[in-house]
């Protein structure tokens, strides 16, 4: 505050606290930096890469064979991000607000196709529709000939779309099911027809959680290389993860460029979810009101039966056709004879284990952010935050070629390639960004009266976390190790990466699987995964935001 | 206004204080930290002194100073954003002043290069919002702060009998109303055996027939305790029903502190007068100990000379439907039935006055009354602090007018 703009005798009687805030951002940077340089490895390696080999950056930014891969990336995931947007708000919407028949199986199952590794979820749809497969063998005898081949834009599009409208689909829907009903019903009364007061009041009220969701489609998006590689769709990440070996300086600029656009997508997503502020108070114990549909409820009801029988039974049941033939007629070519069932255990035992034990090193490393972030946020804490959340766009390719090099770049950092830590490291860059967003929801939580009341009550800061804290923030901090589990149980570039020699991990196996054609192998395999993951999001993740 | 001797009769026979033993414990020397005998009567005095405080560049308080004798209650009165929370907050430890100091029973709790805090400081908080820990039960929300009591179970069963809720040990926060949840955490916050006990609107979103109940009953266990307690409020009936003084506070500093007569009959500005209670101000010129009105002569306390405004209570105005008996004319411009009263605006030349009475003759609009001064001496200002309050802008109460000025 400038001094004067106050009164002379107040200004002399009370010296003005000023700048004290300013003069120390040294402490902040200790603070935040360590978080914020971790992060920047990935980033750091490629930085460095692409100046060791001489990579002309502005050379390949010229030559089209950089534009043409990137303006796919872009054109993919925008356009997954649309259909996303529109199909996770629609089946939100439906699940929470009509009187759809099956309300609540619906509702629960909607999410499901989360489980699905893109890879997995690709692999099955082609399989169903490829020659021979599950899809021929229905429709043949009803007369219905040449079945599409999946691949290509909108083979990648299609199924990118239907295992990641999930992300918008979860918080759209929380947000429908807390949103006070009175502005609705405000609206109703003022005289506007439903259609209306969905245009006008439900969708600005949702559209946080909807943007919200449609970033993290739209960053997966860019970084997935499972579902584009088998779909033969050209985009970055493929470029990146094809060229690693044999052309290290394309790899490498293709990677920084990947980088590059997720920060710009991070960074653009926050400048405009500042300026929109959330302007609606969003707690409301009131249950939402419902439309009744009339004589368009079983329509309705159709429509999203037959849109998850494609999101969700179509994959399984291919995946279990596989497994069903391989174990009827076992035969070394469709691979049942490598099937056994002690290898598949421990297979899915270890991943289990991996996949928890990341989870749980996630949440604690990102906690500390999240309690910054909600309590004391520096600009530098900002900062932080914009790295770690780029880190969920960069391809897992990319985060493990960069931990390989450090690896073996620095000095005795060499013992750790291909160990354990180095794998959770990977986990914990790739998925931090996660554990940090639902660490937020988990401190915020925390009325600061409580943490206050207890204070007064003469408990002290360790007691406080204990008895207090904590356990008004398990079941968030729950959510957030949910998410880590799936994501890491559904990752496969840095799993084939960084994974120790002899440490099974089903994604790796499930591609091996695939790329030799044993498909009977990856359907069992992928049926394990699928379910192991779909039991344990559903108790971590789903049970609490759905039922609850 | 609730009766206050039937307040206390009432309150008594629902939250009869057992008599225990111990308690002479106040005498005992308190070590720090330590809830060493576990009585509930080792209240101190507080004294908060020329603290101040600001936020951003915006004083929230000015050397504001407070002083609390042991065992009495002081209502902290003042409108929002006057800083009475913060300077609770201050006394609670939660906030740092940027100066002044703050003892309790002569220790120095905060001042210069000190700061205990707040868990050491052995005060207990009874906030506005809703604070109970929502994981945990009603008992063990009680036992939250007796880590240290030797016999923490007795004392929990002990404290909830005392604010009438024996028997809810193993109920969960959200089973409980909104009065239960207070009167839970009151018994929270005495459990330890605090020294001084902050109440910060601790009735705020309770309904006004609880909120009635919850003031005389805790009113009636503060004293039947002894305890020293500062209760904050911006509701002037909930500051004259539970403080045994009132302290009015205005932009940051206490402007006026006596017992809630005093305050209402003897305010010392317009603006404090004006916040109290509904108020007309005639003007008048102070002939010594009486100012000569358009209602004659007022009596006034101390002297005063020349041109001033006079405090007129609405209910001391007296109306009559036949003039005469030195009563000045005037004419009925609105009527309010309140029930228990009725409220009157009388015009009197160019004068628009409120009365107040539960005894008003049958008045029609437009009628003609005669008006007088029917009350004790009362206060009156001159031009100066008749212009401050016009500055500040006078308080509406019930959505009635409450400055009526006359000549």
């Amino acid at each position: 505050m400038a001094p004067q703009q106050t009164t002379g005798g107040v200004s002399r009687r009370q010296p003005p606290p000023a700048r004290r805030r300013k003069q120390v951002p040294l402490a902040e940077w200790f603070r935040d930096g360590p978080l914020a340089a971790f992060f920047a490895v990935p980033l750091g390696y490629l930085a460095y890469e692409n100046v060791r080999l001489h990579a002309d950056v502005g050379g390949v930014l010229a030559e089209r064979a950089t534009w043409a891969p990137l303006g796919r990336s872009l054109l993919l995931a925008g356009a997954v991000t649309a259909a996303a947007m529109v199909l996770g708000t629609a089946l939100a919407w439906v699940t929470v607000r009509l009187d759809v028949p099956g309300r609540r199986i619906w509702s629960v199952l909607a999410p499901l196709p989360l489980v699905f590794p893109s890879f997995v979820g690709a692999t099955a749809l082609i399989g169903l529709l490829a020659r021979g497969g599950l899809a021929e063998r229905i429709l043949s005898p009803l007369g219905v000939g040449e079945l599409p081949r999946l691949s290509g834009f909108w083979a990648a599009w299609l199924v990118l779309t239907l295992f990641t409208y999930p992300y918008v689909y979860l918080p759209t829907r929380a947000r429908l099911r807390h949103l006070d009903p009175a502005y609705e019903e405000a609206a109703r009364v003022l005289g506007r027809r439903p259609a209306s007061v969905f245009a006008t009041v439900t969708l600005p009220a949702t559209l946080p959680a909807v943007s919200a969701g449609g970033m993290l489609v739209f960053l997966y998006t860019l970084s997935d290389f499972g579902a584009v590689d088998l779909l033969r769709y050209e985009t970055l990440t493929r470029s990146v993860y094809a060229n690693r070996l044999f052309d290290r300086a394309t790899s490498v600029s293709h990677g920084l460029l990947l980088g590059v656009v997720a920060l710009g997508v991070v960074a653009a997503e926050r400048l405009l979810a500042r300026r929109r502020q959330d302007r609606f108070p969003s707690t409301s114990d009131r249950h939402p009101s419902v439309v009744a549909l009339g004589r368009w409820r079983w329509p309705v009801a159709a429509s999203v039966a037959g849109f998850l029988l494609v999101a969700l039974a179509a994959p399984l049941a291919t995946l279990g056709y596989w497994a069903g033939r391989g174990i009827a007629n076992p035969d070394r070519r469709t691979g049942v004879a490598a099937l056994d069932g002690a290898g598949l255990a421990e297979s899915a035992i270890s991943t289990v284990a991996v996949s928890a034990l990341a989870a749980v090193v996630t949440v604690l490393v990102m906690l500390p952010l999240s309690w910054l972030l909600v309590h004391r946020p520096a600009p530098t804490t900002h900062a932080t935050n914009l790295v770690v959340t780029a880190g969920f766009a960069l391809p897992g390719v990319v985060v493990a070629l960069a931990l390989v090099f450090w690896a073996l770049q620095v000095p005795f950092a060499e013992r750790v390639y291909q160990t354990l830590p180095l794998l959770l490291a990977g986990y914990v860059l790739l998925f931090g960004a996660q554990a940090a967003g639902a660490g937020r929801v988990a401190v915020g939580a925390v009325p600061r009266r409580l943490s206050e009341t207890a204070q007064m009550l003469g408990a002290r800061r360790w007691r406080r976390l204990r008895t207090v804290e904590l356990p008004l923030m398990a079941p968030g901090l729950l959510a957030a190790g949910g998410l880590v589990f799936l994501s890491v149980m559904k990752e496969l570039p840095l799993t084939l990466l960084l994974r120790p020699t002899g440490l099974p991990m089903l994604s790796a196996d499930i591609w091996n699987s695939t790329e030799s054609l044993y498909l009977a192998q990856a359907g069992v395999e992928s049926l394990v995964l699928v379910v192991a993951a779909g039991l344990l999001t559903w108790r971590l993740v789903l049970r609490r935001s759905e039922l609850a | 206004m609730p009766n206050s001797l039937g307040v206390i009769a009432g309150a008594s026979r629902r939250w009869a204080v057992p008599r225990r033993s111990g308690a002479a414990g106040s005498d005992r020397q308190p070590r720090n930290g330590r809830h060493d005998d576990g009585q509930l009567g080792e209240f101190r005095d507080l004294q908060v002194a020329a603290v101040r405080k600001s936020f951003a560049g915006t004083e929230a308080l000015r050397d504001a100073d407070l002083a609390v004798e042991s065992g009495r209650t002081v209502a902290l009165l003042g409108p929002s954003g006057c800083g009475k929370t913060t300077l609770m907050r201050i006394v609670a430890g939660l906030e740092v002043a940027d100066a002044g100091e703050v003892r309790l029973g002569g220790r120095l709790l905060a001042g210069e290069n000190r700061h205990v805090a707040p868990e050491y400081r052995r005060i207990g908080l009874l906030g506005q919002e809703r604070s109970l820990f929502p994981h945990l039960s009603v008992g063990a929300n009680v036992a939250y702060g007796l880590t240290r009591a030797p016999d923490s179970a007795r004392r929990v069963t002990e404290v909830l009998d005392l604010v009438d809720l024996a028997g809810f040990e193993d109920r969960m926060p959200d089973t409980l109303s909104g009065g239960q949840q207070q009167r839970v955490a009151l018994a929270r916050a005495l459990a330890p055996g605090p020294r001084v006990l902050l109440l910060d609107e601790p009735f705020q979103g309770l309904d006004s027939n609880l909120r009635l109940d919850l003031q005389r009953e805790v009113r009636a266990l503060l004293k039947s305790l002894g305890a020293t307690a500062v209760i904050v409020t911006h509701d002037q009936d909930e500051a004259f029903v539970m403080g045994d003084e009132v302290a009015v506070m205005a932009g940051g500093r206490i402007c006026q502190r006596g017992t809630p007569d005093e305050v209402y009959a003897r305010p010392l500005t317009p603006w404090v007068a004006s916040f109290v209670g509904d108020v007309n101000f005639l003007s008048g010129i102070g002939r010594g100990a009486g100012v000569i009105t358009v209602l004659g002569t007022v009596a006034v306390h101390g002297d005063c000379i020349g041109e001033v405004s006079v405090l007129v209570r609405p209910s001391h105005l007296r109306l009559e439907t036949a003039s005469g008996n030195g009563a000045t004319a005037g004419t009925v411009e609105e009527l309010r039935q309140l029930g228990h009263a009725t409220e009157c605006k009388v015009r009197l030349g160019d004068a628009l006055l409120l009365a107040r009475s539960s005894r008003m003759p049958p008045l029609q609009v437009g009628d003609e009354v005669g008006v007088s001064y029917d009350g004790p001496p009362t206060m009156a200002y001159g031009a100066a602090a008749m212009a401050e309050l016009a500055r500040n802008g006078t308080r509406r109460r019930n959505g009635s007018a409450a400055d009526h000025r006359g000549r």
